[in-house]
């Protein structure tokens, strides 16, 4: 068993299996692309809306800012020719005209270096002191080329106001009594205005705005209170700047950060992304669910594909089977694909040379079985001669030449029956002639030892039978059954079912049962030439020819007769020569 | 023919990777990522961006200049984006100068040393928040010493100028952004040349103008010059070239010719040099700008020194800047500006 070849998978499973490994991968590898340019693509999109928000809501601050920017320059041009010590009224028309014209400027003042207001509204007696260190103040004086923007939840110092402000400051000269002086210039916003802008934008539910001072404290911020305020506080102020997806509380955020211009401020604005994020969830899934589809769609197709390829194999094997089975004539017709058909058809025609080779065989085995058949019956004549001839020379001894013509006579027609123009079957009748023959010339070389008689059916006469078998059988009778007394052989022949029965009866002292089972033995036992030569001889040939159906019976009733009986089924001979 | 799917299948992971991770040092050379606050600006666009562009290749780095379009917001945009995309050393030139203390910090929390250029933060004590951040800009002040010496030569070469003989300058000066750095220092230190030369100035008028603009320029020379010391004025000092512009159509309007100086040297100005309108201007030396930009750049990139190996030298350690030299330009010498 060392050798034995190796079964690999079945075509069709190997199909399958292949068909799948391609389209898995395939499959796996175009969706995991997939996924992943579109969750590239739409965090893209988020960022590029997000940006867009943040960069519009920080327009509106700025726009707004440059407004109030261009007041105070417009004021510092107002204000530049005229001198505080002589214009006073004019200059505080300025102040009061502008801080009106604004809707969102609560009110505009100018300190001089020392805090002491020049310009503007009446201030609260409790802020008149403090000014010089309120960080507006400070911040201007010590920077004076920006302005500076301070929303530290302070009321107005105005004393007619209370609205929460954001303090606008910039330093500015003013002139007085000739001289330039530095002084402070400050305009107060309301504070709902950034409220205001602040919810013009929708950014989702928990986005919001968070709008950071230059020392990084949350100046306002939209944000419920109710939320995690520092958390937002904190992650604007670890990104500084720029765009950076993260996520605040339960939700899914894009913060952007950018800074205000003029302002040092920093508007931090938290985009809702939920939706999108769910969205980007939600494909993979479905890409799942595609990829698993498409799997059993696959797989049923590849499954169909190779039950197309393997089933006329299957075809072709089962009729192999019928074929080894023994089924040789069986036409091997498979549909199906090119290859397969071929191979049926090789098969085919294998199978034709297979029974070409078998008739082959048949005929050399038939050929084999006359050249013994001929070896056999050429046993018989030379045996016969002898005999014969020793009777015509008894006769012609006894100068009883009458009986030596009738001898020759019947010797000469024996002769040409056995001959037959070398035919091996011979009709009934001339086989019964022959016997007759036979008995002409043994009845002359044993005077008046027996006599004989014929029974044969006439049905029977122009019946084929394998020539020379009758005559051992009878030369047998006359051998054994013949003594002292006369006997008498009686051959008869009838049809007996589908056998033709030949019995050759012959008076005598008859057979043991005994020495009939011996008889029978020997019979069927090749080479052992115990008993008659002729018996035997018969007895083979009718074997060989006919088959195990014929056959040689010796039935025998003690001190009456001894009956030989052959049957030989009928049928097969017709067909032969 | 498995290693060979299982190849493909490592080859196109690696794929978006690869394609999005092209950053930085691809051949090694540094990548320098810079703007220009609007490419809308003449002199930004037309002088400082080609020279950047052009000094880069010749120093073998890598240059990515991206328009602001007048926006800091969109510049914050785009600092972030060359942060993410791992540029070497950031050259910014900013929008807005109060935003940056923003900027430093973002740089800073990434660790790529910045370089602003030309416009220079105004808020105090900036500079001094991150190690790696220097400015090359110009000296607002020498602006208008430039002038003033520019001047001074001029009106002692032409005595005629002196018009009332008094030997006293009368002058008018478009002052431009109040409180705006570059307009307060010339105005105080293109005045001081005269006193420092011994010559005594008189200011008949002085105009501030927040947007520098040629139209209120033209409008207040209108109104000088119709004005009761009309006749007065010898001479008439503009802090930029816009304003000035705006000065020499009321004076051409009016069919006089007063001596008027301005700032900046722009195109228009050397046409207007040429035609005798103009006595002089200052150039902002937006090509050395440039190179002294991009020099700081490449050396802080590298790590070395950023003055190392250049012509240029920190001017202090509060504002770590690197002061290009303003140019003086005269009717004899500004053809070499065209």
């Amino acid at each position: 068993m060392k050798n034995r070849a190796r079964i690999s998978l079945s075509i069709g499973n190997s199909i399958l299996a292949a068909t799948m490994g391609v389209v898995s991968v395939a499959l796996l590898l175009t969706g995991l692309l997939y996924y992943f340019s579109f969750s590239q693509r739409a965090q893209r999109l988020i960022e590029k809306q997000a940006k867009e928000i943040n960069k519009q809501i920080v327009l509106n601050y700025e726009r707004y800012i440059e407004s109030i920017i261009e007041t105070a320059n417009y004021i510092q041009i107002a204000s530049v020719p005229l001198d505080w010590s002589l214009d006073q009224e004019r200059l505080q028309d300025i102040y009061a005209l502008n801080s009106q014209l604004k809707e969102d400027v609560v009110s505009i003042f100018l300190f001089d270096e020392m805090g002491h207001r020049l310009l503007g509204d009446r201030i609260s007696r409790s802020r008149e002191l403090a000014v010089s260190g309120e960080a507006w103040f400070t911040g201007a004086l010590r920077d004076s080329s920006i302005f500076h923007f301070v929303a530290d939840g302070a009321q107005s110092v105005s004393a007619d106001r209370d609205e929460e402000v954001i303090s606008v400051s910039k330093s500015v000269m003013y002139g007085q009594a000739g001289e330039e002086l530095r002084g402070v210039l400050l305009i107060e916003l309301n504070f709902q205005v950034i409220r205001n802008l602040a919810q013009k934008t929708d950014l989702g539910p928990g986005g919001h705005i968070l709008i950071l001072d230059g020392d990084d404290e949350a100046v306002y911020t939209s944000q419920d209170p109710n939320e995690n305020q520092q958390e937002s506080l904190q992650r604007a102020l670890d990104t500084v700047l720029g765009g950076l997806e993260t996520t605040l509380g339960t939700h899914q955020m894009y913060l952007n950060i950018n800074t205000l211009s003029h302002t040092r401020w920093r508007i931090a604005t938290y985009l809702n992304t939920d939706e999108i994020e769910t969205v980007r969830k939600s494909m993979l899934p479905l890409a799942l669910v595609i990829f698993g589809v498409s799997m059993i769609g696959t797989t049923i197709l590849a499954a169909f594909i190779s039950f197309r390829i393997s089933e006329p194999l299957h075809q072709l094997q089962r009729i192999m089977g019928k074929i080894e089975a023994g089924a040789i004539n069986t036409e091997v017709s498979v549909s199906g694909q090119k290859e397969v058909v071929m191979l049926g058809r090789s098969f085919n025609s294998m199978l034709l040379k297979i029974r070409e080779l078998m008739d082959r065989v048949v005929a050399e085995q038939r050929e084999k079985r006359k050249t013994e058949l001929r070896a056999l019956q050429n046993q018989i004549n030379p045996h016969f001669l002898y005999n014969s001839l020793d009777s015509i020379v008894w006769l012609a001894e006894h100068n009883r030449s009458e009986d030596v013509i009738t001898t020759v006579i019947a010797l000469a027609r024996f002769f040409r029956i056995s001959i037959s123009r070398g035919a091996n079957f011979i009709k009934v009748r001339d086989e019964i002639e022959h016997v007759r023959n036979y008995l002409t010339i043994q009845s002359v070389r044993y005077v008046d030892k027996f006599t004989y008689s014929f029974d044969i059916d006439e049905e029977l006469m122009d019946r084929k039978v394998m020539k020379l078998i009758l005559q051992p059988l009878v030369e047998n009778a006359i051998h054994h059954g013949i003594g002292d007394e006369e006997g008498s052989i009686s051959v008869q022949g009838s049809l007996d079912g589908g056998f033709m029965v030949f019995q050759v009866t012959n008076t005598g002292y008859g057979l043991t049962e005994k020495r009939i089972a011996e008889i029978h033995k020997s019979l069927n036992t090749p080479g052992a030439w115990g008993t008659g030569v002729g018996l035997k001889n018969v007895n083979q040939r009718l074997q060989i020819y006919y088959g195990e159906m014929a056959g040689v019976r010796i039935g025998s009733l003690p001190d009456e007769r001894t009956t030989v009986t052959i049957r030989i089924p009928t049928g097969e001979e017709e067909e032969n020569e | 023919m498995k290693k060979a799917f299982l190849l493909l299948a490592v080859v196109l992971m690696a794929l978006p990777v690869a394609v999005f991770a092209n950053g930085a040092d691809e051949d090694g050379s540094i990548v320098i990522g810079a703007n220009i606050y609007s490419f809308a600006d003449n002199f930004m666009n037309g002088v400082m961006k080609p020279e950047l562009e052009r000094y880069a290749a010749e120093k073998g780095a890598v240059i990515e200049i991206v328009d602001s379009e007048g926006q800091q917001a969109k510049l914050n945009d785009q600092i972030d984006v060359f942060i993410t995309k791992g540029v070497d050393v950031l050259a910014i030139n900013l929008v807005d100068p109060a935003s940056a203390s923003s900027v430093i910090e973002k740089a800073k929390r990434a660790g790529i040393p910045l370089v602003l250029f030309n416009k220079e933060a105004t808020e105090a004590g900036v500079m001094g928040t991150y190690d790696k951040v220097w400015y090359v800009g110009t000296n607002s002040a020498e602006s208008g010493i430039i002038q003033g010496e520019m001047m001074v030569a001029d009106w002692l070469n032409n005595p005629e100028w002196d018009k009332n003989g008094d030997g006293v300058v009368q002058y008018v000066m478009l002052k431009g952004e109040p409180g705006h750095p570059d307009a307060e220092a010339r105005t105080l230190e293109s005045v001081k040349a005269f006193t420092r030369a011994g010559i005594d100035v008189e200011q008949l008028a002085l105009e501030a103008d927040p947007n520098w603009s040629t139209q209120h320029g033209n409008d207040k020379m209108q109104a000088w010059l119709s004005s009761s010391f009309g006749d007065d004025i010898e001479l008439v000092i503009c802090n930029n070239d816009g304003m000035a512009f705006g000065a020499i159509n009321a004076l051409k309007t009016a069919g006089v010719v007063i001596p008027l100086y301005g700032v900046d040297a722009l195109d228009q100005a050397l046409t207007h040099i040429a035609e005798g309108e103009m006595n002089g201007t200052v150039l902002n030396d937006g090509v050395n700008q440039s190179r002294a930009t991009l020099d700081l750049a490449i050396n802080a990139a590298q790590g070395v020194d950023v003055t190392e190996g250049t012509i240029w030298t920190i001017e202090n350690n509060e504002t770590k800047a690197v002061r290009v030299p303003y140019v003086p330009v005269t009717p004899e010498n500004y053809q070499d500006f065209r």
